[in-house]
């Protein structure tokens, strides 16, 4: 069964709109005009209706072949052998259908926002944008693909155990901008601490060096505010890259619009939130005792904790769908994901280390060293 | 058949009557006259008397020969020839002492036209030229020319009154030398126990180690124990060691080489103090505080005669180094097998760590996907406040520790000061 989806059309030429990073509008590749997020936005009620006309459609289409499939049966025709159950991978699936051309597509069951294989078209899933679902906030694309390509070859540079052949052999295979659904998390984290701490001075006379240490207990209750802790809320997504491109500047968040989507992937969350949230409180718990430990260790050489009660006091979470470059390369049968914050334009992604390099490295610092010491110590 | 044999006999009585001046010689023992002129009583007494008194004493043959004349040789070497064609002297090394006066008939009495002294074994280290000048001095008065007369009985009077000078002179010298050799050997006792920790069996067995190693190499190696170093020097354990090195004597040769242990017990002190070219050569600086380090885990543990006993040997060792051009040192200490596994394992390794830390920072940057452990990036600005903010002191703890030698202890050599000594002390 068929689902409605809606595509951004140029009121111009009907040419499909794509949202452009640099100048932060929605423009039509075809006629080249643009439009601002906010009327595109007011175009968005007709759009929705228009695709739940297309979805009622489609749905009586579905029936009516339903209806034809059993008479073609009747008729003797054998579909036994067509199986139309999908298991279990059919339950994370979904079919809409294209409003610019008809075609079906089949997506994942999170697919928020994509493009039609067959004519191109940003289609928005307007349904994994609403009701709960709906994120609050979105920040924009900033850097766009070309720069994204950029990054990728500038993170070869200065790489020394970088195998020459993967920077001459490997290919981009896919370059996707993708909107992330994250979770922010919001609250304030208090801390108990007490710490044992020393502080050691010498008095040297003329035969010995009496060194004496001075024993404090030294106790500190604090508490301090975090604001947008993001953890991705994508299962798709590893957290260690998520988290490695941070950090995100909440100054250009804006309130979550699907006119930001055009022109990128997205997926609706499904990591719920209390599962970030001990991630999230993991990181502002370890920040906060880490602040802590430094206010009670100036002034004294040595901070040990005793006792610690670190709580963390929760405000609402934010969804939020934030900007990441995804591009993936293949080497040797292998592929290598690499990211970046499309705000920012932060890039990381691990990357193969030559070994025959790495130990031929190691030798020529160890056995020439090696022969240098043995001549002076041997 | 008569007239041969009258003929043979008148021969051989011509012969007897012509042969018969040169044969004229008497032997008393230890004296030999040539001349056959002098009493015969008064040479066997001088023989018998004075001078056996003293060949026995000393065990060093004391004797007297008098010439007519010296065969063509000088007398000196007739009476080297003497010495050696009749084995004169005492024992394996033919100890003896031989005077030999050259005397010509002179009227009815005889004239001495001089002497020569012969010295044979342990005589001719014994007598040193000062002691054979003193001799030579006591005889120059009877056995010249001018004191002989020409008279018999005056000769024979002056003979026997330079005779008995002889004798007398070489037991008045033998006597100096010997006790004062026995003197030096009561002195070097070399481990003296004023408290008598260490028993005679043991101070014996150091004793005899000691003086073994110290003939040897030419450098004392003494120990004493001691109840309290003030009673020698209060300035300090060091000051008291020299003063009892200087006042004992102690040390080999002309710059007194040696090495010297004080335990002083009141107060656990100890010095260990070098002195000499030898001495202080031997003993660097960083091989005295080696060579405490050997003594010291005994002394604590009240083991006086190991502590001694380690002292001793390491003491020899650094001697025997130290003869061998290359004292015991801060570089020395790199000779041993232990510190060769030492060396061989920084090459190895060391190497290999610095070798690890450099590959493992480069490959570190292959890797940037790393899960977040923080969130400063999200704290709010001014966010941090503290509710309590208490310091409470709780107590105090107090470490003393010894001073460690300094820098200039392991640089190598020895740091002499003054008297010439250089010194490691301490307590144990």
């Amino acid at each position: 069964m068929t689902d409605q989806v809606t595509n951004y059309k140029c009121p111009a030429c009907t040419g499909p709109l794509r949202f452009a990073e640099k100048s932060g509008k929605l423009e039509c590749d075809y006629c080249g005009s643009t439009f601002e997020v906010g009327e595109i936005e007011a175009m968005m009620a007709e759009a929705e209706a228009k695709a739940a006309a297309a979805k009622e459609k489609a749905d009586a289409e579905e029936v009516a072949a339903a209806a034809t499939a059993e008479d073609l049966k009747k008729e003797g025709w054998d579909f036994t052998s067509l199986e139309d159950n999908w298991g279990e991978d059919g339950k994370k699936m979904k079919i809409y259908s294209c409003p610019s051309c008809g075609a079906e597509l089949i997506c994942d069951e999170n697919t928020a926002a994509t493009s039609c294989p067959y004519c191109g078209n940003p289609t928005i899933v307007p349904g994994q944008f609403s009701g709960t679902l709906r994120p609050d906030y979105v920040i924009p694309f900033k850097v766009d693909k070309n720069q994204a390509v950029a990054a990728l070859k500038n993170h070869y540079k200065g790489k020394f155990f970088l195998p020459r052949s993967f920077t001459d052999q490997n290919h981009l295979e896919e370059i996707q901008g993708i909107y992330v659904p994250f979770w922010l998390f919001d609250g304030t984290v208090s801390a108990d601490v007490l710490f044992e701490a020393t502080r050691t001075f010498s008095v040297t006379d003329k035969k010995n060096i009496v060194t004496t240490t001075e024993h404090y207990n030294v106790h500190r209750v604090g508490s301090m505010d975090f604001n947008g802790i993001p953890a991705d809320a994508s299962s798709k997504m590893p957290d260690e890259m998520m988290d490695a491109i941070e950090p995100f500047d909440y100054s250009e968040i804006k309130p979550f619009s699907t006119a930001y989507m055009p022109g990128f992937l997205a997926d609706k969350y499904d990591v719920d939130v209390e599962q970030c949230a001990v991630r999230a409180d993991a990181r502002a718990k370890n920040t906060a005792f880490n602040m802590i430990r430094e206010d009670a260790a100036a002034g004294y050489q040595s901070c040990t904790p005793v006792s610690q009660r670190v709580t963390m006091d929760r405000a609402e979470p934010k969804y939020a769908m934030l900007p990441v470059w995804l591009l993936t390369t293949k080497w040797r049968d292998q592929v290598y994901l690499f990211a970046m914050n499309g705000q920012t334009g932060k890039f990381i992604g691990d990357l193969p280390v030559d070994t025959k390099k790495y130990w031929l490295t190691f030798a020529a610092i160890a056995l020439p060293l090696m022969a240098v010491l043995a001549l002076f110590l041997m | 058949m008569k007239r041969f044999l009258l003929a043979l006999c008148c021969g051989l009585l011509l012969l007897v009557f012509a042969v018969s001046p040169v044969l004229a010689f008497r032997d008393y023992g230890l004296i030999y006259d040539g001349t056959d002129k002098f009493d015969a009583a008064l040479m066997t007494s001088l023989s018998d008397t004075a001078l056996k008194d003293v060949s026995d004493r000393y065990a060093i043959e004391t004797r007297v020969d008098i010439v007519k004349d010296s065969e063509g040789y000088s007398l000196d070497d007739y009476a080297e020839v003497f010495y050696d064609k009749y084995e004169y002297g005492y024992g394996d090394g033919d100890d003896g002492i031989l005077l030999m006066l050259l005397l010509a008939e002179d009227g009815t009495g005889l004239t001495c036209k001089g002497y020569s002294l012969c010295f044979g074994g342990d005589a001719a280290s014994l007598f040193n030229e000062e002691y054979r000048d003193t001799l030579r001095t006591a005889l120059d008065i009877y056995f010249t020319p001018s004191a002989w007369s020409g008279d018999l009985a005056a000769d024979q009077a002056i003979c026997e009154q330079g005779l008995t000078a002889y004798a007398d002179v070489v037991d008045n010298i033998l006597g100096s030398v010997l006790e004062a050799a026995d003197t030096t050997s009561a002195q070097t006792a070399f481990f003296v126990d004023e408290l008598g920790l260490l028993d005679e069996s043991e101070l014996n067995e150091l004793n005899e180690a000691a003086a073994r190693l110290s003939e040897e190499h030419g450098c004392g190696i003494y120990g004493m124990i001691v109840a309290d170093y003030r009673d020698y020097d209060s300035a300090g354990v060091y000051e008291a060691a020299t003063k009892i090195f200087t006042d004992n004597g102690f040390g080999y040769g002309d710059t007194a080489d040696g090495v010297f242990l004080l335990l002083s017990m009141d107060d656990r002190d100890y010095s260990l103090i070098a002195h000499g070219d030898k001495g202080n050569a031997a003993f660097t600086d960083y091989g005295k505080e080696k060579l405490a380090d050997e003594f010291l885990d005994d002394f604590a543990e009240d083991d006086y005669f190991a502590g001694f006993s380690d002292y001793v040997e390491v003491s020899g060792k650094y001697l025997s180094l130290q003869e061998a051009g290359n004292p015991y040192d801060v570089n020395s200490g790199s000779s041993g097998i232990g510190s060769f596994l030492i060396r061989l394992a920084i090459v190895i390794f060391l190497p290999l760590i610095f070798a690890f830390l450099i590959c493992s920072t480069l490959k570190k940057s292959m890797k940037t996907a790393i899960k977040g452990t923080a969130a400063a990036d999200y704290l709010m600005t001014d966010s941090l406040n503290f509710s309590a903010r208490d310091d409470q002191f709780s107590h105090i703890t107090e470490v003393i520790a010894p001073i460690p030698q300094s820098d200039n202890s392991h640089g190598g050599g020895t740091t002499i000061g003054g008297g010439g000594f250089s010194g490691h002390s301490g307590k144990f």
